[in-house]
């Protein structure tokens, strides 16, 4: 590996107006055809970071201190926070690019994708049109999309596919330095894993430096030769990647792995509930959405006092077998048996008696409550539905159980967006199980938190599932996450239950599917080995 | 402030000493064909504003008085409205499949009706015994209800796909009490915006119908009537016609001033202080949180939840008439290589219709 | 494509049908007799029947309303006492008070609100995206402000008020321009023009608003979204980003609305007209109104019905052709 220092950044710093200290400080050299991986939670500051880096704060009140240093080859220094804004935009495209998070809206819907990668190279190149379509087809075919398509506008293409047009975008211009920031986070497993792939072989060809932001520590772990991790806007440890992650130093780090669900880590004892008492039953279970088929066909049960993982990728159905399973959503055939009945038998006021048996706890903390009412109102609203009159034992019942779920009684007295996602979680799940349901169905119920926070809910809802004797059907696409906590786990693809196993041989499956799912899973101790 | 005046019309009246409909011959000059004597169209301290040409009716009386039928006839068609859209609106979000293709498709209709040419024939068909300000208020509520029951349904239909809705069904409420407790309250925002755009609209409205001889008539005054006969006094007494002009302009420029004000207001993307406030609490909330886990090092904490985002479908109301929330023009399509991004647009949920409100804006419908 | 052009077209002709049987009802069935407002006063009972008869209104509704859409589809005669008039489809109806077919009416008016609608869409479109933009460039700051104070308060003024300012600022106090007069474009297009502008003012004032904020609000929305951010990440001018790749992200919007307003102004602007004595539909619809000629009030709604169901289904497409999202 070569040794040109192509960046330098000296103690940046980046305050939102407020002023909120976002960035506090950070510094880091990187050379060619370096990795550099940015960790943290969030808050923690590391997107305000990669924008800072290519002066993208500029036009906004917040400001950038710092030195962010471009060294180039036969010409000075030059600090991009000091250049003008002109200077600024010649740099942007040929020496830093960016690579965003939301594959989905980073590109104009109103241009074809060809153009939008033609116009940028032009813009720097001053190439001719038929130059800028040559190096256009180039690019795309390298990144995997058949030329062709140049023509096709972004709608056109699928999430994972948007972000290889950004790259081939970047890839155009040659750049020295590319900023991924959150390059996969909206994307499946199994795509995450051939972007990271297309990045790292793209780095190995032309020799250009990347900074990849993520709040993954796999991701990072799995490409970075060096990592920082980040803590509300302070570096609290560094070092090169495989150090780091085998034998962390600060406490933080240590407890950010800790937190990190791995599919080799040993699973708690638990006493298999008996095969024979069957507490749902799902057959030839189909939901179409027009001429969308979200569920074909799913035979499947759930055993009482049991939990049962479910997981996939987006679109493969998993959602929707939850709704269907508290019957939240109809099926368009096929059965959904509860306690030995026929859900679709429910009808009218038996239905809304007997609903609060089963229950579902959402997967957005922000829209699960609602932003009207205070958490105590919400939790104990369910109770007031069954004829609940007494609102001093009402308030009573629910701060007892908030309580319970580790909040305390000053958080009912809070509107949902007082609290952070967590608790609000924990708020969601506390009104599920106030009228001791039977069955909870959690649909990615930690997707959407950080990874310390997500360790704690799981253990929250492990111990729930003791004490109020429920049985839990937990939809997850994270495979770790649903392993640590299942008994058994159904593996669904494209509205289908590819198989179900028993936890414990998740790493062993039998069907191809499972396997490439787990293939893509980045490892933390394929990285600390080596 | 202007309800105020309509409501203490008759003392106001009193106060000046004179008669919205007793005459004052004396005040004329017969010879220029009957236009008051003195300048500025007879400002005197007896007639604070002047008296009417030809009859010599005091301009300031009329005013009030005046002001009791615009403001009257526009809150009533407003409510009268928001009644009628409320309640179609809701129907349709709220109920099955079909009960909502017809009630939106009736919207739809109602919003290709042209408008104003409908109550101009309705008020010319039905016969002059029926009292024009009612029937101008329940023309202009009869007419107008369905921006307001398009916006309503929209509205509806994403709150109801809110999670905290499936909550509420899953523990077993009637659709009723979800409508009340759930739906109603995220609904206040988007409707009393609307609500404060409409108002003015139907002020107009109705001045305008006056104005055309259509709506009220004389002896009864309002603003719309005072200008129309004003009009034909342009050239000899433009104070008569400035008068009810000016006032029917502040009237309305205020309602709107209050509306934008609500608008903003009410608008998540420029946090009102009490919005920020809350904000500032939540992170407080991390901050303790992350201070609670400083201390027993190894249990760090949440950290900051995406701030909390506020329905988005408001958009159609959000920046006023004509605006677009483009509700089916949705770049977030699904994530992951499962699926081609779907070509989210649906063609009904237009821009140019869900946001058009058919009310009087600018010219005649 | 083409099946969702058919099915634009295929619900706009529903709601016309649907448009077309409410106007019937509401003016043909409502209490009071028709053929009386027809005839006129001082009409003696054989002219009565006779009128009756002649309109139909004899006999039942449902049959009264098909007689009335065949007419519209295939023409009819109507006899008007000594002689009989053949109306040719599209067929109105024959207006008995001034012995004409209401549909040569309706034509006769139309050019005027054709001029009306395209001088002042094309003036509220220039004011209207052009202090847009110059609000958009600097958000928040002074002129900014003044500017969404100015069209705030020319927003909403009624139509009729700025009409009358106007007509009371330009032609009585300061005496520049002759009070208008409508002359067709055909005879002298200058006179035309000049004749015009006060109207197109007096609508574009107005109207300019909306636009002023559509175009605001677009511009500044689009340059928050995501594909701004990488274009800035790839070092794009920003007057060409706001220029060329925000204004792109408002324009679908700001068209569309367009097409409906013009559809609007077309349908018969009834204040401007009747201000400026201009002899278009909408002036024709007040004076009809005010002497009940049923037929010509009833045809006005009909085509003023059928031309914003026509702008709307106009703008339906001209946003599926601006937004590529939208195709189906």
């Amino acid at each position: 590996m070569t040794h040109d220092l192509v960046l330098r950044v000296e103690d940046l710093r980046v305050t939102h107006p407020g002023p909120v200290t976002a960035l506090d400080g950070l510094s880091f050299e990187l050379a060619a055809g370096q990795v550099l991986g940015l960790v943290g939670e969030s808050g923690s500051g590391k997107s305000a970071a990669a924008l800072a880096l290519l002066g993208l704060h500029r036009g906004t009140r917040t400001r950038v201190e710092g030195g962010i240093l471009l060294h180039r080859a036969d010409r000075p220094v030059l600090d991009l926070n000091q250049a003008g804004d002109a200077e600024l935009r010649t740099v942007r495209g040929p020496e830093l690019a960016m690579v965003f998070q939301e594959p989905l809206t980073s590109l104009d819907p109103y241009r074809r994708v060809g153009a939008q990668i033609a116009a940028a190279y032009r813009l720097h190149t001053g190439a001719s049109r038929a130059e800028a379509r040559q190096r256009t087809a180039e690019v795309l075919d390298r990144v995997g999309i058949d030329p062709k398509r140049a023509r096709d506008y972004p709608h056109q293409f699928s999430g994972g596919m948007r972000q290889r047009v950004l790259i081939a975008m970047a890839l155009a211009l040659r750049p020295r330095v590319l900023v991924a920031d959150e390059p996969t986070t909206a994307l499946d497993v199994t795509v995450q894993a051939q972007i990271l792939r297309l990045l790292d072989e793209l780095r190995q060809e032309t020799g250009m430096a990347l900074v990849l932001v993520s709040h993954d520590v796999g991701v990072v772990g799995g490409l970075a030769d060096e990592v920082v991790v980040l803590r509300q806007g302070r570096a609290v440890e560094r070092g090169a990647t495989a150090r780091l992650l085998g034998r962390p130093e600060h406490p933080y780090t240590q407890a950010l792995l800790r937190a990190v669900p791995r599919l080799d880590a040993p699973l708690p004892e638990r006493q298999a509930p008996a095969a024979d008492d069957v507490l749902v039953e799902t057959a030839g279970l189909r939901v179409d959405f027009g001429s969308v088929q979200a569920l074909r066909g799913v035979d499947l049960t759930v055993r009482r006092g049991e939990t049962l993982g479910v997981v996939g990728e987006s679109g493969s159905g998993k959602s929707t077998l939850g709704r269907a399973l508290v019957r939240l959503q109809d099926p368009t055939s096929g059965t959904v048996r509860f306690d030995g009945q026929d859900l679709a038998s429910w009808r009218g006021r038996e239905l809304r008696r007997r609903r609060h048996e089963l229950q579902m706890v959402f997967q957005d903390p922000t829209s699960s409550l609602n932003p009207r009412r205070l958490i105590g109102d919400s939790v104990a609203e369910p109770l007031r539905v069954h004829g609940g009159r007494d609102e001093a034992k009402l308030r009573a019942e629910a701060v007892a159980l908030l309580e319970r779920v580790g909040l305390d009684a000053a958080h009912a007295d809070r509107y949902p967006h007082e609290l952070s996602g967590g608790q609000r979680q924990r708020a969601a799940i506390a009104r599920a199980l106030i009228l001791r349901p039977k069955l909870v169905v959690c649909d990615e119920p930690v997707s959407a938190l950080d990874v310390t926070t997500q360790a704690q809910v799981v253990s929250l809802l492990r111990e729930l599932r003791e004490e109020f004797e429920l049985t839990l059907v937990f939809i997850a696409h994270d495979l770790a996450v649903v392993r640590s906590v299942s008994d058994r786990v159904a593996v669904m693809r494209k509205g289908e239950v590819v198989e179900t196993l028993a936890a414990a041989e998740l790493t062993r499956p039998q069907h191809e599917y499972t396997r490439a799912l787990l293939d893509a899973v980045p490892r933390l101790d394929a990285v600390t080995a080596g | 402030m202007l309800v105020l005046v309509a409501l203490t019309a008759p003392w106001l009246a009193a106060l000046e000493g004179q008669d919205p409909n007793s005459f004052h011959d004396t005040l004329l000059n017969s010879a220029t064909g009957g236009s008051p004597n003195g300048a500025f169209g007879g400002i005197s301290a007896q007639h604070w504003l002047g008296v009417e040409p030809t009859t010599g009716r005091d301009l300031f009386a009329r005013l009030v008085y005046g002001a009791r039928v615009s403001l009257g006839v526009a809150v009533g068609a407003t409510l009268g409205q928001l009644l009628l859209g409320l309640l179609v609106g809701l129907a349709a979000g709220l109920g099955g499949r079909w009960a909502d293709a017809l009630l939106s498709r009736v919207t739809d209709l109602a919003l290709a009706l042209p408008t104003f040419f409908f109550s101009i024939a309705l008020l010319a068909v039905v016969p002059q015994s029926f009292p024009r300000p009612l029937l101008l208020g329940l023309i202009l509520s009869g007419l107008g209800w369905a921006p307001i029951a398009r916006i309503v349904r929209a509205e509806t239909r994403v709150l109801r796909e809110r999670e905290y809705v499936s909550a509420a069904v899953l523990t077993g409420a009637s659709t009723w009490r979800i409508a009340r407790r759930e739906i109603l309250p995220g609904l206040v925002a988007p409707v009393a915006t609307y609500t404060a755009i409409v108002l003015p609209q139907n002020m107009v409205a109705e001045a305008g119908l006056s104005f055309l001889g259509l709506g009220v008539r004389p002896p009864t005054s309002s603003w719309g009537q005072m200008l129309s006969t004003a009009t034909t006094w342009f050239q000899v007494d433009p104070t008569y016609v400035l008068i009810p002009a000016l006032t029917l302009l502040v009237c309305v420029l205020a309602f709107a001033g209050l509306g934008e004000a609500l608008r903003v207001a009410f608008d998540p993307k420029s946090a009102p202080p009490a919005a920020k406030r809350r904000r500032r609490k939540a992170a407080q909330a991390e901050k303790a949180e992350r201070a609670g886990s400083e201390a027993k090092a190894t249990r760090p904490a949440a950290l900051i939840p995406a701030p909390a985002r506020e329905p988005s479908a408001r958009g159609a109301v959000a920046s006023g008439p004509g605006a677009s929330a483009a509700p089916g023009v949705d770049a977030n399509a699904p994530a992951g290589d499962s699926a081609p991004g779907t070509p989210a647009a649906r063609t009904d949920n237009n821009p140019a219709h869900s946001a058009h409100p058919v009310g009087t804006k600018g010219e005649g419908q | 494509m083409i099946r969702f052009l058919l099915r634009r077209l295929l619900g706009a002709a529903a709601v016309l049908l649907a448009l077309a049987a409410l106007t019937y009802l509401l003016f043909y069935a409502m209490p009071g007799d028709p053929a009386q407002l027809a005839c006129g006063k001082g009409c003696t009972a054989p002219q009565l029947a006779q009128v009756r008869h002649a309109l139909g209104t004899d006999q039942p509704v449902v049959r009264q309303f098909w007689t009335f859409l065949t007419t519209l589809v295939l023409g009819h005669s109507f006899s008007t006492g000594p002689s009989t008039v053949w109306c040719s489809a599209p067929c109105l109806g024959y207006s008995y008070q001034s012995n004409e077919a209401v549909t040569q009416m309706l034509l006769d008016r139309l050019p005027v609100d054709v001029s009306l609608a395209l001088g002042s869409a094309a003036l509220w479109l220039l004011l209207g995206i052009g202090t847009g933009l110059f609000a958009a460039l600097k958000p928040g700051r002074w002129r900014d402000r003044i500017t969404n104070t100015v069209i705030l308060t020319l927003g909403s003024t009624p139509v009729f008020v700025m009409a009358l300012l106007l007509l009371m600022g330009a032609c009585v106090w300061l005496q520049v321009l002759p009070f208008p007069n409508y002359v067709p474009i055909t005879e002298d297009p200058v006179q035309w023009a000049q004749n015009l502008l006060l109207p197109w003012l007096a609508i574009a004032l107005v109207s300019a608003a909306g636009y002023t904020r559509l175009t605001r609000a677009g511009v500044l929305e689009t340059l928050n979204q995501d594909h701004i951010r990488t274009l800035r990440a790839y070092g794009y001018p920003e007057r060409r980003i706001v220029l060329r790749h925000a204004v792109r992200g408002a324009l679908p919007t700001v068209v569309t609305v367009a097409a409906m307003d013009i559809g609007m102004v077309l349908a018969g602007a009834v204040f401007t007209e009747t201000m400026f004595g201009l002899p278009g539909l909408g002036k024709l619809a007040v004076e009809s109104a005010g002497t009940v000629d049923l037929p010509v009030v009833c045809g006005i709604t009909l085509l003023a019905g059928a031309l914003i169901v026509v702008a709307n289904t106009v703008a339906d497409l001209l946003h599926a052709a601006l937004d590529p999202r939208v195709r189906i």
